[in-house]
């Protein structure tokens, strides 16, 4: 077993080298120069270009110098990967003038904001990390699991009836809704153009700073219903699907027609035998729906104006902050290889039938 | 498209045609057929999904703002032609009076015509002014400007004929003809003026022609087609082709009963040329129709438009689509205005909003009443507070919103399906190749799979379409490109597991045995049999790209203005207020989506072997 996951662990090295290199390769491949679209001067306009021409390339030109853009590929990979910073103040191995030696992802060195240098991109992916965009995913994951489960039961239990049908087909149209349309449904009705129940945008009410602790909370918790909903029914849907399906399978074996036999309750028969055999593959999803979430965090933050994760990917997206977004998609890819890993683990710790060579 | 193929209609006749029928067992195919001919809801979403693409794929005929038929004259065209006739006569008599000599030395400085030519000049001014005329008039009115034209003719054969050495008496038939043509000019002048179309255009309709004969003359108008003209050849291969697809179900029972005699086994050999017929009926058809009728409109749309609707082209019949609007057709002074069937809607005629929140008063302090521009209602609109006005509202800049989801659809469908089209390729081939050959090409192709999934493709396509420069290749195409490149590791993996089966399979030892070359094992003997997986995949995915591209272009990074799509649509405002804006496109993304959901659904129930029911 230790044997499995420490070639698991070492496995994921080379991975994630992959992963750095996927995402700095498609940056570097998209056409068009990043420099230029970073500082919003754009390949096209050869007319602009003539009046302070040499003033925009002299800017280009330091601009790339400066966040070593200008350096090959192979050198800009190494100063994202690590340990060595091969910008002008990086290691004199790189060139550098030896100030700040060290830097890029291995010494968890996330680098700063490219406009705003005193902004260290780190803490604020920590913060916005703890703050939003973890407990929404938390949130919703653990409803899903305490709504879908008992679905998947339900229908299972009455495979084939009117019913059954009717849930899965719901489950179905709702698995087909877009996730930002969802979410400005959910404003158009419970906002103010609304039912005016909950307020819609962002994390907090205005002012809400001067509130005592439990009602700071209520209004908190109040932001965060929308969101929520919206995290959890595609997830919702998926998972409800795979317990029905798995239901289903289990109940079709030779032990659950002993027990029948035996003169069990079905209710018995249900929560003793089948649902613990059943559950297995659900709960082995766990660990990978989390970076899921956090992936699909985008659209949903940037919709209720949140705070979060996403959103600052979607920031940095938007002023084409080369290493906002490096930092952010780095860190869901460490996120998903974790936890892909985690649910191989645990589907071998609870299912034996499992081997682990 | 639930009877694509020859499913239902030829099984109910089989009994029916007697000891052949009986004989008659199902393939694979049509196994896979009755089974989605079972499948309600497949039947459902496969109609919804054929109407979506026909409203997309017919978007000109049903939203544009050029008129199927046109017949109009254009006054203000006429008008300056007549006005111009007499002018261009004594221009012509002015060079024919003189000699070259004399033509030569009075020329304007900097002009180097030679009096041939300066006569060729004069004679086609006043031939220009006279075929302008004659367009618009009866050929009873004609007979006279033909006989102005000849005399002309007649004029400038003479002065070119006697160029070289001109008697007086050659000047002097110049002269007489000349002032002929001047008098007939003088009467065009005096008995051609049209009416002024400005007064008299409301009541042309109404009034007997008799009465407008004293005013002036009634012009004709020309018939033209302006719509047609600007359908090109590749919109009408679609057209007639998704025409063909779906009349299938009729033209279907005709071949298969009137040509096939029922017979199952030549219905089942008739199935590609079926498919051949349509795909050729479509080519052909488009290839006439883009060598004698479509995408040759020269028609400046803006202009005339607003001739029309100042009265400088007065129509004599005019038919417009449905929805009269241009994709791109802006009214200024309806911004963000709510669909015209609701009361909110409503807007008095100095312009203000009636009711609902964006009614206007006067400010509470200054009494200062906000000002208001008064609804331009164009040519062949609907009135100002008409419920087909705007069915669904109007966009930032005043575009019909219809006419804008109508086009947007489009790009979004097509968007899907080029994307899943693409990806599906990418993903066979490479999973063919790591599951044909194994071994190290294998490990290489699936670490490289596993690495990629490790990426949320949404977050890695809005990344890298973020660093597209979008004046090297536009939105639509690097979408379209992204998606593929980034999602065909899905479909890699289901090829590649299909490979690993199949290759240990007889037929496939049989061909290697044979000694045909990798690529003719791989796409002619184990692809076909590999493809059903593939198949639901293609679905799957195409739900995906249209996903993908809609959720791209409403956080900004898609299709930019002034292309329409329908994630792009709702990106034209988040407010509360603009409802319609949110609700009609997302809804259309959502039924797509599920429509395909379900299609792909069905497809693997139907293609799964271990599922069929008998």
């Amino acid at each position: 077993m230790l044997h499995y996951i420490i070639r698991r662990v070492l496995w994921m090295i080379p991975t994630m080298l992959g992963i750095l290199l996927i995402i700095l390769g498609l940056l570097h491949a998209a056409p068009g120069d990043p420099a230029m679209q970073i500082l919003g001067i754009g390949g096209g306009g050869g007319g602009e270009m003539t009046q302070d021409g040499a003033d925009i390339e002299a800017r280009l030109a330091k601009f790339k110098r400066d966040n070593a853009l200008d350096r090959n590929f192979l050198v800009q990979y190494l100063g994202f990967l690590g340990p060595f910073n091969v910008k002008p103040d990086g290691h004199e191995l790189f060139g550098g003038d030896g100030r700040n030696p060290w830097g890029g992802f291995l010494v968890l060195d996330f680098g700063t904001e490219l406009f705003d240098k005193n902004k260290q991109i780190g803490d604020e992916i920590r913060h916005r990390l703890v703050e939003v965009t973890l407990p929404l995913a938390l949130m919703s994951t653990f409803l899903i699991y305490m709504i879908a489960i008992p679905i998947g039961i339900f229908s299972a239990n009455r495979a084939g009836s009117r019913l059954d049908k009717l849930l899965t087909l719901l489950l179905f149209i709702l698995y087909s809704v877009p996730v930002f349309w969802a979410g400005l449904m959910l404003i158009l009705a419970f906002g103010k153009g609304g039912l005016g129940w909950l307020p819609v945008i962002g994390l907090h009410s205005r002012g809400a700073d001067e509130l005592e602790p439990w009602p700071y909370f209520v209004d908190m918790a109040q932001h965060f219903i929308l969101p929520v909903i919206v995290t959890t029914y595609g997830g919702l849907a998926y998972i409800s699907r795979q317990m029905r399906s798995g239901m289903i399978e289990v109940v079709h074996q030779d032990y659950i027609r002993t027990a029948k036999a035996k003169g069990l309750g079905s209710r018995a028969i249900i929560l003793k035998h089948a649902l613990r055999n059943s559950l297995i593959p659900v709960i082995t999803i766990f660990a990978s729906i989390l970076p899921i979430m956090i992936g699909g965090s985008v659209v949903i933050e940037v919709v209720f104006d949140l705070p979060g994760m996403g959103k600052y990917m979607y920031e940095g997206l938007l002023t084409r902050d080369f290493n906002v977004i490096m930092a952010t998609m780095t860190l869901l890819g460490a996120m998903t290889l974790l936890g892909i890993l985690l649910s191989d683990i645990a589907y071998a710790i609870v299912d034996p039938r499992i081997s682990y060579s | 498209m639930t009877k694509v193929m020859d499913g239902e209609p030829a099984a109910e006749s089989a009994p029916t045609t007697g000891p052949r029928g009986a004989t008659y067992s199902k393939d694979y195919w049509d196994l896979v057929f009755d089974q989605l001919g079972r499948n309600r809801l497949f039947k459902l979403a496969a109609v919804v999904l054929t109407l979506l693409y026909a409203s997309a794929i017919y978007a000109p005929l049903i939203a544009n703002d050029r008129p199927y038929v046109l017949e109009a004259a254009n006054y203000a065209e006429y008008n300056k032609a007549w006005r111009t006739l007499y002018p261009a006569s004594l221009g012509l008599g002015s060079v024919a009076k003189k000699t070259p000599e004399e033509y030569l030395a009075g020329r304007t400085e900097g002009s180097d015509l030679s009096y041939a030519q300066a006569l060729e000049n004069e004679r086609m001014a006043v031939e220009t002014q006279l075929a302008t005329m004659k367009l618009y008039l009866a050929a009873e009115r004609a007979a006279a400007l033909d006989a102005l034209l000849g005399d002309v003719e007649e004029l400038v054969a003479l002065a070119a004929g006697t160029a070289e050495a001109r008697s007086d008496e050659d000047l002097e038939r110049i002269k007489e003809q000349h002032g002929a043509i001047k008098d007939q000019a003088k009467a065009v002048r005096a008995e051609y003026e049209a009416r002024d179309p400005e007064a008299e255009a409301p009541e042309a309709a109404t009034e007997p022609e008799g009465a407008t004969e004293s005013v002036g003359l009634e012009l004709q108008g020309i018939r033209s087609y302006p719509m047609f003209e600007s359908i090109a050849a590749w919109e009408s291969f679609f057209m007639l082709l998704w025409l063909a697809l779906m009349s299938w179900p009729l033209w279907n029972r005709f071949w298969n009963r009137a040509l096939l005699g029922g017979d199952r086994e030549r219905i089942r050999r008739a199935r590609r040329q079926k498919l051949a017929a349509t795909l050729a009926f479509s080519l052909l058809g488009a290839l006439l129709w883009g060598q004698f009728v479509g995408g040759s409109s020269s028609l400046n749309l803006a202009p005339y438009k607003q001739a029309l609707t100042e009265g400088e082209i007065v129509e004599t019949q005019a038919l417009f689509p449905p929805v009269p609007y241009g994709f791109a057709e802006a009214h200024s002074t309806e911004l963000y205005r709510p669909p015209t069937w609701t009361s909110e809607s409503e807007i008095d005629e100095e312009g203000y909003y009636a009711r609902g929140p964006r009614r206007a008063e006067p400010d509470a302090v200054t009494g200062f009443m906000p000002s208001a521009n008064p609804v331009v209602v164009r040519f062949g609109e609907s009135e100002r507070n008409a419920a087909s006005r705007h069915w669904m509202g109007t966009d930032s800049s005043g575009r019909d919103f219809l006419t804008r989801m109508l086009w947007g659809g489009r790009i979004s469908l097509s968007v899907g399906l080029v994307s899943a089209f693409l990806l599906v390729i990418i993903g066979t081939i490479i999973g063919a190749v790591a599951g044909y050959f194994g071994g190290w090409i294998d490990l290489l192709i699936s670490r490289f799979i596993e690495v990629v999934l490790c990426l949320p493709a949404l977050l890695l396509i809005m990344m890298a379409a973020a660093f597209v420069d979008p004046n090297l290749i536009p939105p639509i195409f690097s979408i379209v490109i992204l998606i593929a490149l980034i999602r065909w590791t899905g479909v890699a993996r289901l090829v590649r597991g299909e490979f690993l089966r199949l290759r240990e399979a007889e037929f496939t030892l049989a061909s290697q045995a044979l000694g045909f070359s990798s690529a003719r094992t791989i796409f002619l003997h184990i692809l076909p049999n590999a493809m059903a997986p593939v198949l639901v995949a293609g679905a799957f995915a195409v739900a995906a790209g249209i996903l993908t591209e809609s959720t791209l272009s409403f956080l900004g990074l898609g299709i930019q203005e002034p292309m329409p799509s329908w994630g792009s649509l709702i990106n034209d405002s988040k407010s509360s207020e603009h409802w319609w804006i949110q609700v009609f496109p997302g809804f259309l993304i959502f039924v797509t989506i599920t429509c395909y959901n379900q299609v792909g659904d069905a497809l693997r129930d139907a293609l799964d072997p271990k599922m069929k029911k008998h």
